[in-house]
């Protein structure tokens, strides 16, 4: 009874101090800014900000302009064919650059040959369409050709803002292309014209969301510290200090303690650090007239939910864990139910009683009971070194959690299948059911919620596991959800063990966050473990 | 609810004539085959190096019940199980000798077991329905066998089935709620009319009214003395007075081994070994 109420005590701490640190990550700071999309602003992004905000926004929203004010685009042959009038596509032909097209250092590459379906792929419907409506204003074009920048399809932008999108085949020919210099980003005339400024709430730099929190920042400490030192030498604090008459004021005042023998002494600051702290004070200054504006706001943090992970605090977000997570586990519940059950099965309904199945019994029970890092060095070894399959992938992920789960998987079936009384089995014999009839019809039926049960515990289990995932490599950083179960994942509390390890203290509370969605989500299969349990209870 | 016999008192004479009254009141079936529907030849069942039963030879005949009475641990319930094979589901276990069914050998290793517990049917001591419905149990056996063309036909074995075992008015309103929610008696007739469903032409009974109340076992009683005549049944029972009160035919044994077989009303009034009649006049056993 002691011991629960302790135990219980510790895991009231653990909760209390979780929710504490994490609660604030659900806040995020949002600066009210106006955005001026420009030629010349896309090319230097953060141009596009008030020069007032510009150290306060977060990097990503800077990033985020020069994406958007930019548009890909594919330089490509036009042929105004005869049925170019009915469908403009026709206009484009398979493509072939030789050597000479390629810059020299390519050079010894082979030519290039792009299918008209590829470059189709590439090329936004909308651009062969306004071609068309050249033509028909100007039929003189028919017959001819001519060398065009067209608009680049959604999937083109993607590939070449950040190396995703497209199909696997026609990405290697953007790859070509973009060597030969056939693809480009522009300025986005068509969404922007010669330029135009919109206002918009953004994401806050990291240190100026904590500070807006109250939290430890680094602006608000160097802010105090600056503060501090200019009241200890009764100089008024302004933004641009004489450095060094505020270095000789301190060094004078420090002589004056040292010799009074005061207990601190003035740390005489050396000039970086004065000139730092005194930006942080003016930065500081700037955020509370902006707060007192209304122009930073605390809002709910959709980032975290809708983000894939992310090198800036503000921009990271549970998204990519989340999904790598549900692919993990699918595949780690596709694997493992029908193997374990099955062999649940044959070992507790057919398998002879022979020194085999006692062996087979002993390791699998044995095998429930191996610190699950061994089973990361397993998947190490026969998976990634010996099967090839890629690393840091769903599948491998996958796998080696399959293997962690299936022993524990068909032990609890198994139990399950046990807990089926023989006189149900009796009397499916006794009425001529063959082996397989009984079990079908009657042994399963009657134990598959425990089964189930059993099932979604394991689940559960590898859920939370993130041992033998450290060792197969899905503790990498991985910015987008992965598509197939060959791309690079990463599951929940790897998502949390990374994060942990990050330097910026805004990841801290976002771990914390990360470790409370974690343990609802195990709290909400462990539930649905028990409520699959409480509806199998069955009189016999 | 029938009336239940009086508890006969336990001095010898009284007992013997009681039983003796029980068993001519029988009426016997007319047109059967005189011919016996199972015979076993020097038939044995080992557990391991233990013979369970040991050498026994009997004939049981067509249509008429036999019981097989013993003390505990005697083999009777082993014998009932190796003659629908259920012991091949024991590991360890195996016969020696021979069955017949009906002239056919069912004692070998080759025999089409499904095949053969279609036949021979089995009730066993706790009521064992499958946690499913009321019909669902019944209509088991027909849709595993493909007895049935279609639902109607389906529906009218239930029906039928539920009718031979006295159970039909009790659930026809009910068919399709659990079984488990019917008495142990219910339950237990519920087993037999599950059996009767596939139409078997034994049907083995393993106490079957030990784990249940005395009503429910004179209803149990009665349908297995209705059974006569159309099913050859056989009946492990513990209790004497059962045995002479519903079998025609009475198989005595001990250790292992059959000591006595004969006509229930003989072996009740004049058994001719010295064991039986030690042990039904409840000197041992």
């Amino acid at each position: 009874m002691a011991a629960l109420l302790v135990a219980a005590g510790f895991l009231g701490i653990f909760l209390v101090d979780l929710i504490r640190r994490g609660a604030s990550a659900l806040r995020q700071t949002e600066i009210l800014t106006t955005i001026s999309y420009r030629p010349d602003s896309v090319a230097d992004p953060s141009t596009a900000f008030p020069e007032d905000v510009r150290d306060l926004v977060s990097h990503s929203s800077v990033r985020d302009v020069s994406k958007e004010g930019r548009r890909a685009e594919i330089s490509v042959t036009v042929h105004y064919d005869e049925d170019f009038a009915s469908d403009p596509a026709s206009a484009i032909r398979d493509m072939t650059l030789t050597k000479a097209d390629f810059p020299i250092f390519l050079q010894d590459l082979a030519p290039l040959h792009v299918s008209r379906e590829h470059l189709l792929a590439m090329i936004e419907e909308e651009s062969l369409e306004s071609l068309r409506q050249d033509a028909e204003k100007d039929p003189s074009l028919l017959g001819t050709t001519k060398q065009a920048w067209l608009r680049g399809s959604a999937g083109l932008q993607q590939f070449l803002l950040d190396s995703t999108g497209l199909d696997s085949d026609t990405r290697e020919s953007a790859e070509r292309l973009d060597q030969a210099g056939r693809l480009r980003l522009e300025f986005d005339h068509a969404a922007f014209g010669d330029g135009k400024t919109v206002e918009r709430w953004v994401l806050a730099e990291s240190d100026i969301d904590q500070y807006v929190k109250g939290k430890h920042s680094e602006v608000g400490h160097r802010a105090e510290t600056y503060e501090q030192l200019m009241r200890a030498i009764e100089l008024p604090a302004v933004a641009d200090p004489d450095v060094a008459a505020v270095i000789a004021a301190c060094q004078e005042l420090r002589e004056k303690q040292v010799s009074r023998q005061d207990a601190q002494p003035i740390i005489v600051p050396n000039e970086e650090q004065l000139q730092l702290d005194a930006q942080a004070w003016e930065t500081r200054g700037r955020i509370d007239r902006l707060l007192k504006a209304d122009q930073i706001r605390l809002v709910f943090n959709h980032y975290f939910f809708f983000n894939g992970d992310s090198k800036l605090p503000e921009a990271a977000g549970m998204k990519s864990a989340v999904v790598g997570s549900v692919y993990v586990l699918t595949l780690v519940f596709i694997i493992c139910v029908p193997i374990g059950v099955l062999t649940s099965i044959y070992l507790e309904e057919f398998a002879p009683d022979n020194w085999l199945t006692q062996v087979i019994e002993v390791n699998i029970n044995n095998l429930a009971a191996i610190p699950s890092i061994l089973f990361g060095v397993l998947g190490l070894a026969a998976l990634i070194n010996f099967f090839g399959l890629p690393r840091a992938s769903v599948l491998v992920g996958g796998a080696t959690l399959a293997l962690m789960t299936l022993p524990i998987i068909i032990i609890s079936s198994r139990a399950a299948l046990r807990a089926v009384p023989d006189s149900i089995r009796m009397a499916g014999f006794s009425m001529g059911a063959t082996r397989w009839q009984v079990v079908l019809h009657h042994v399963l039926p009657a134990s598959i919620s425990g089964i189930l049960t059993g099932s979604i515990l394991g689940i559960a289990q590898a859920m939370g596991e993130t041992a033998p995932l450290i060792i197969v490599g899905l503790v990498a950083f991985v910015p987008d959800i992965p598509m197939s179960p060959s791309d690079a994942a990463t599951v929940m509390p790897a998502q949390i063990f990374s994060w942990w390890e990050m330097p910026q203290r805004a990841f801290e509370e976002r771990a914390a966050l990360a470790i409370v969605l974690l343990l609802v989500v195990v709290c909400a299969l462990n539930s649905l473990a028990l409520f699959t349990r409480s509806r199998s209870e069955k009189r016999w | 609810m029938r009336e239940l016999p009086p508890v006969p008192d336990i001095s010898r004479d009284e007992a013997i004539s009681e039983f003796a009254k029980q068993v001519s009141r029988r009426d016997r079936p007319e047109d059967l085959d005189d011919s016996p529907l199972l015979i076993c030849r020097d038939f044995s069942v080992f557990y391991g190096d233990v013979a369970a039963v040991k050498n026994l030879s009997v004939e049981i005949p067509r249509g008429e019940v036999t019981s097989i009475i013993g003390p505990s641990g005697c083999g009777k319930s082993t014998f009932l199980n190796a003659v629908n094979r259920m012991t091949d589901l024991i590991p360890g276990c195996y016969t020696r000798g021979l069955i017949q069914l009906d002239g056919e050998d069912i004692s070998r290793p080759e025999t089409d077991v499904v095949w053969l517990r279609r036949r021979i049917g089995m009730v066993f001591q706790k009521p064992n329905p499958f946690p499913k419905s009321i019909y669902a149990n019944v209509a088991y056996g027909p849709r595993l066998h493909g007895m049935a063309a279609g639902r109607a036909d389906l529906d009218e074995i239930v029906e039928s089935s539920l009718r031979a075992a006295a159970l039909w008015d009790e659930v026809k309103d009910r068919l399709h709620a659990p079984a488990l929610g019917l008495s142990g008696g219910q339950q237990q007739r519920l087993c037999i009319a599950r059996i009767l469903a596939v139409e078997p032409e034994v049907v083995l009974f393993d106490e079957p009214t030990s784990a249940l109340d005395p009503v429910s076992t004179s209803k149990i009683e009665d349908l297995i003395a209705s059974l006569r005549g159309r099913y050859t049944v056989v009946i492990v029972t513990h209790n004497m007075q059962q045995a002479a009160r519903i079998s025609d035919y009475t198989m005595f044994m001990y250790a292992g081994v059959m000591v006595e077989f004969g006509g229930t009303a003989d072996m009740f009034i004049k058994p001719k070994e010295n064991r039986t009649e030690l042990y039904i006049t409840g000197h041992f056993g």
